[in-house]
């Protein structure tokens, strides 16, 4: 091409990834602008129920946990790169299938496989990134009679390597941006939904009336912490023995598998439709059987009744 | 120059007639105009709530008369139940007054003959179906007719139980305090905020009554959720710290801590029950895969 037209195409490609970067990165900046804003007018109620507002809690704590904040990664961005990696994957698949409908499929199968799978590498960190929460929680709510942004700047050494940037960028916003106490704290309660949700609301309501005795209240959130702590730790004993427990079983499976696939008769029907069907259920069966104990071993504790 | 003449003439002549029909006939002006279509509205509304009044006398008349029926009657223990759900869902007719059992009564009765007519339409042409005329009134309608009530009445006591700590810790951390700064009032309207909807609306009714006095606002909250005890004892908590009743800190501190230890249970109860779901998960995703291999064994040895 560069003996045409002078350019080479390494250039060009470059120049159209440039190019697609820069767009990318506006239209996500933009997109950001009007999340923040529709979520910042919404009650607690609404984001409680809003599927928007928790899709994109959910991708913050994958991110967070699996401290793709260092690089600078937002959940636009995130949502893009899956999206992009989904897409270019089954895009493969159709070259073999040339079917639209499986295209599709494979797209939607490849994003929640994907986010599956994050969320798998975002559980070995998150116990650490709670215990940082709730000890961050427990700095501000010791000194909240200084006011929140005072007690928030004050700690600022204190506070866990992964939690610093974070509380770094509200400060900065509350200085250079003027923005008032309860937009500091909406975007503290963003930034670490669901656990801080307690104490933002509790904090804005002492701060808007500073009544007698209502530091107690957070007191009270510090000994809560406290007991979820040590049930954490107590549910961190049962995973690791349930983890352990279904690998094992899950080898023995694989090497029974194995012999089982000794016999001529039996590794004929595992290559056949049928067989390829079965082992596709049985490898579906276990990985979602996997997928959901961390899930439930991940359940925030609620005070609704039931499960 | 005839025809000018006349024409200034008629012209002349318009406007004096213009003139003379504004003197006698004075319009009003906008202001008046706008106030008048307000004391008409209120007029109206006024009219159309006493004439609801009217219908509800005369529903409960005939509500009571038909008491005695069998299927279409209620007993009066139904009707203290309608009462109460009324009370606690807020259940209001179009002009924003309570609706009343015996109104309750008459949509069942209503919808019920209304469905009994179409089957009994359908039994002209399909015989079988004429028992099925009975049906709308038996007791199953009557629960599905009312069960929307019945739901909004638990989802409202499932929310004031569930978030009650929370509510109640706002009270308790100021008011455990002798020189108790803030009011009743402020501490509900600093909690509904974050309340879910439907602790906010029990909460925000329990506002709207606090403006006829404390003890009115706190019998009502009472009788509206009388078979939540957490609520019954808040409500006798708040009555004897108002009255500085010499136990009254006391009530506080130990309502706080059966509070705490109730959540308490509650999440070391659900801690055992994930542990125990995620091992049921684990033991049958085990014995499913490992059937299926024996399976596929046995039918290729």
């Amino acid at each position: 091409m560069s003996f045409i037209t002078g350019i080479k195409i390494t250039e060009v490609i470059e120049d159209f990834l440039k190019w697609l970067h820069v767009t990318i990165r506006g239209s996500t900046a933009e997109h950001r602008k009007r999340s923040d804003v529709k979520f910042a007018r919404m009650t607690l109620e609404e984001r409680r129920s809003n599927p928007a507002f928790r899709h994109t809690m959910f991708l913050q704590s994958l991110i967070l946990d699996l401290n793709l904040s260092a690089y600078k990664i937002t959940t636009e961005g995130l949502s893009i790169v899956i999206v992009l990696i989904s897409g270019a994957l089954s895009t493969l698949f159709f070259a073999i299938s040339k079917s639209v409908l499986l295209f599709v499929m494979y797209t939607v199968l490849f994003y929640c496989g994907i986010l599956a799978l994050m969320y798998l590498l975002s559980r070995l960190g998150a116990q650490q990134r709670k215990r940082d929460i709730f000890f961050t929680q427990d700095l501000l709510a010791s000194t909240i009679t200084d006011g929140v942004i005072s007690s928030i700047k004050g700690n600022m050494s204190l506070y866990p390597e992964s939690i610093k940037p974070i509380m770094l960028k509200i400060i900065g916003n509350v200085e250079r941006l003027n923005e008032t106490v309860t937009q500091a704290l909406n975007n503290l309660e963003y930034e670490f939904y669901p656990h801080f949700t307690r104490f933002c609301q509790s904090a804005k309501v002492y701060e808007a009336k500073h009544t007698k005795g209502f530091e107690r209240v957070f007191s009270i959130l510090i000994n809560n912490n406290f007991k979820e702590t040590i049930r954490d730790s107590k549910l961190q004993r049962t995973s690791s023995k349930i983890n352990s427990d279904f690998m094992a079983s899950i080898a023995l499976m694989i090497a029974f598998g194995l012999y089982v696939s000794q016999y001529p008769s039996a590794s004929q029907f595992y290559r056949s439709a049928w067989g390829q069907a079965l082992l596709a259920f049985q490898f579906a069966t276990v990985i979602g059987g996997f997928i959901a104990v961390q899930y439930i071993l991940a359940l925030p504790y609620n005070n609704k009744g039931g499960k | 120059m005839t025809a000018l003449l006349l024409l200034l003439a008629f012209g002349v002549f318009s406007y004096a007639c213009h003139k003379v029909w504004q003197w006698l006939f004075n319009p009003r002006s906008k202001k008046k105009f706008k106030i008048s279509e307000k004391r008409l509205a209120s007029l109206e509304e006024n009219i159309a709530k006493s004439k609801q009044r009217e219908r509800k006398l005369k529903a409960d008349r005939f509500s009571h008369a038909l008491d005695s029926i069998p299927l279409v009657g209620i007993s009066s223990n139904k009707r203290d139940e309608y009462e109460e759900l009324i009370v606690a869902t807020n259940h209001t007719d179009d002009y924003g007054g309570l609706y009343t059992s015996s109104l309750l009564h008459l949509d069942w009765l209503v919808i019920s003959a209304l469905i009994s007519m179409g089957l009994g339409l359908l039994a002209f042409v399909f015989k079988t179906t004429l028992p099925l005329c009975l049906v709308p009134f038996t007791v199953f309608t009557e629960k599905y007719f009312i069960g929307k009530l019945y739901d909004k009445k638990t989802e409202i006591s499932e929310a004031l139980y569930s978030e009650f700590l929370e509510f109640y810790t706002m009270y308790y951390v100021q008011f455990i305090q002798p020189d108790a700064t803030d009011t009743l009032r402020g501490v509900i309207t600093s909690y509904v905020p974050q309340a879910t909807l439907p602790a906010r609306e029990a909460l925000t009714r329990l506002l709207y009554d606090l403006d006829k006095g404390e003890d009115y606002a706190l019998s009502n909250f009472d009788m509206r959720f009388s078979d939540n005890r957490h609520v019954h004892k808040f409500c006798s908590v708040v009555r004897a710290r108002s009255k500085s009743s010499p136990t009254a800190f006391e009530n506080m501190e130990s309502f706080m801590g059966v509070l705490q230890d109730e959540r308490d249970a509650l999440y070391d109860k659900k801690l055992e029950f994930r542990s125990g779901l995620v091992d049921k998960i684990v033991k049958s995703v085990v014995m499913l895969n490992f059937c299926i291999m024996i399976i596929v064994l046995l039918f290729n040895m």
